[in-house]
């Protein structure tokens, strides 16, 4: 059966003020969660209705919505990761964290080691200052080695000799003539290379030593370090090799871009 | 002049599309052209051959384009297309723009190769970078 035009009209209009009605009660919780972020009073643990249900994901006290519905907690326990959080393994345990933020702590890590290393090179038992770990998150690790790094850089400058020197890359990454590592199985490119976990962080510490952090690229996405030299290089994560060190820069004789190392995750 | 062998780009081919399928970088052009000058021993007209071929083979693979000249906010990978996007029709493209620079040893940005599910998670990626930059500037 047709209906008339009147009865749609009708019907439209009854549509539209139920969602008059929705906005204007959007507008009032988004002025009340303004207000209650603005004084520190947001809890994430507070209760909402349910989605699907009537003002489904509004907050409210706990009390039910007066019609006998349960009330589900929305946010209980700590914020969702984040969809792109993931675990590297290149640690003395597996750290969990973005892939910018793995390959932050790398580099922080990478950095401190050199900088230990200039240091010893002239006061051999010298031990730099810090605490071992702030917290067992990422960021406490990252802040743990930033600041060893700090006590590595402040000993160099006691020393009066701040420069922690870098290699020239093809030192860095060859030995015997040869680039360091194996050739990565099945790939029967000899530029993607795999070291164990102790190499890579002695070949990172080693390439980064006296680097300059630079711009991103718009296709690379990690953190690119320019070495004093003219060589760059890339550290990133990549899904199935975890921590990646890229040569994006060589010196295209012995070393030519696009080699790359990762690490052998055998434990 | 020397051309290069088919069991030679069928290795370039199989190489890199390995590696697409194993990291999410992708592959440019540096290290193709890198292998036909430098293991190959090509030059002019055969290595532009061997070029076209490779790039055609990882096109045919399923792999596309990318230049970070051609990115823009809703082209954040830089995701480039050449007519019909046959694999010819790419790899003509991208040769010939290659060429046009007087065939230089690419830079490590320049024309890359990737599949969609790299870019995808690339994509990501680089927006958590992004967040956490900017987290970390507040």
């Amino acid at each position: 059966m047709f209906r008339s035009a009147t009865h749609r009209i009708l019907e439209d209009e009854a549509a539209a003020g139920r969602l008059r009605a929705e906005l204007l009660g959007l507008r009032v919780d988004a002025s009340l969660l303004r207000v209650l972020l603005l004084h520190r009073k947001y809890d994430p643990g507070q209760p909402r209705i349910p989605a699907g249900q009537s003002g489904g994901g509004r907050w409210t006290d706990g009390g039910g919505t007066g019609d006998g519905e349960r009330i589900r907690v929305a946010q209980n326990g700590p914020p969702r990761p984040a969809r792109s959080t993931t675990t590297t393994r290149l640690g003395a345990r597996p750290l969990e964290g973005t892939p910018g933020q793995i390959s932050e702590w790398a580099a922080t890590r990478m950095q401190a080691d050199a900088a230990v290393a200039a240091v010893r090179r002239i006061d051999r038992d010298w031990r730099p200052d810090y605490p071992s770990s702030l917290t067992e998150t990422i960021e406490g690790e990252t802040a743990a080695e930033r600041a060893r790094l700090e006590s590595a850089e402040a000993r160099l400058a006691e020393l009066a000799d701040p420069d922690v020197r870098g290699e020239v890359l093809h030192a860095c990454v060859m030995e015997n003539g040869e680039l360091i590592g194996r050739q990565f199985r099945n790939a029967n490119d000899v530029t993607t290379r795999t070291v164990d976990r102790e190499t890579f962080w002695e070949l990172g510490s080693r390439l980064i030593a006296g680097a300059e952090r630079i711009d991103r690229l718009p296709n690379y996405d990690g953190l690119r370090y320019l070495r004093w030299d003219g060589s760059v290089f890339g550290l990133r994560y990549s899904r199935k090799y975890d921590l990646t060190i890229d040569i994006l820069g060589g010196d295209e004789l012995l070393v030519v871009r696009g080699t790359k190392f990762h690490f052998r995750r055998d434990r | 002049m020397k051309n290069a062998r088919s069991e030679d780009i069928e290795h370039c081919i199989r190489t890199n599309l390995f590696e697409i399928s194993t990291d999410d970088i992708g592959v440019g052009i540096c290290t193709i052209v890198t292998h036909g000058r430098r293991r190959l021993h090509l030059e002019g007209a055969a290595l532009v051959e061997f070029l076209r071929r490779v790039v055609a083979g990882l096109v045919t693979g399923g792999a596309s384009p990318e230049d970070p000249t051609f990115v823009t906010p809703e082209n954040p990978r830089g995701l480039a297309h050449f007519g019909a996007d046959t694999p010819e029709e790419i790899a003509d493209g991208v040769v010939a723009a290659w060429v046009a620079k007087g065939m230089p040893d690419p830079d490590w940005g320049d024309w890359r190769f990737n599949s969609a599910e790299n870019r995808a998670w690339l994509e990501e990626v680089a927006d958590q970078m992004r967040r956490d930059a900017e987290a970390k500037a507040r």
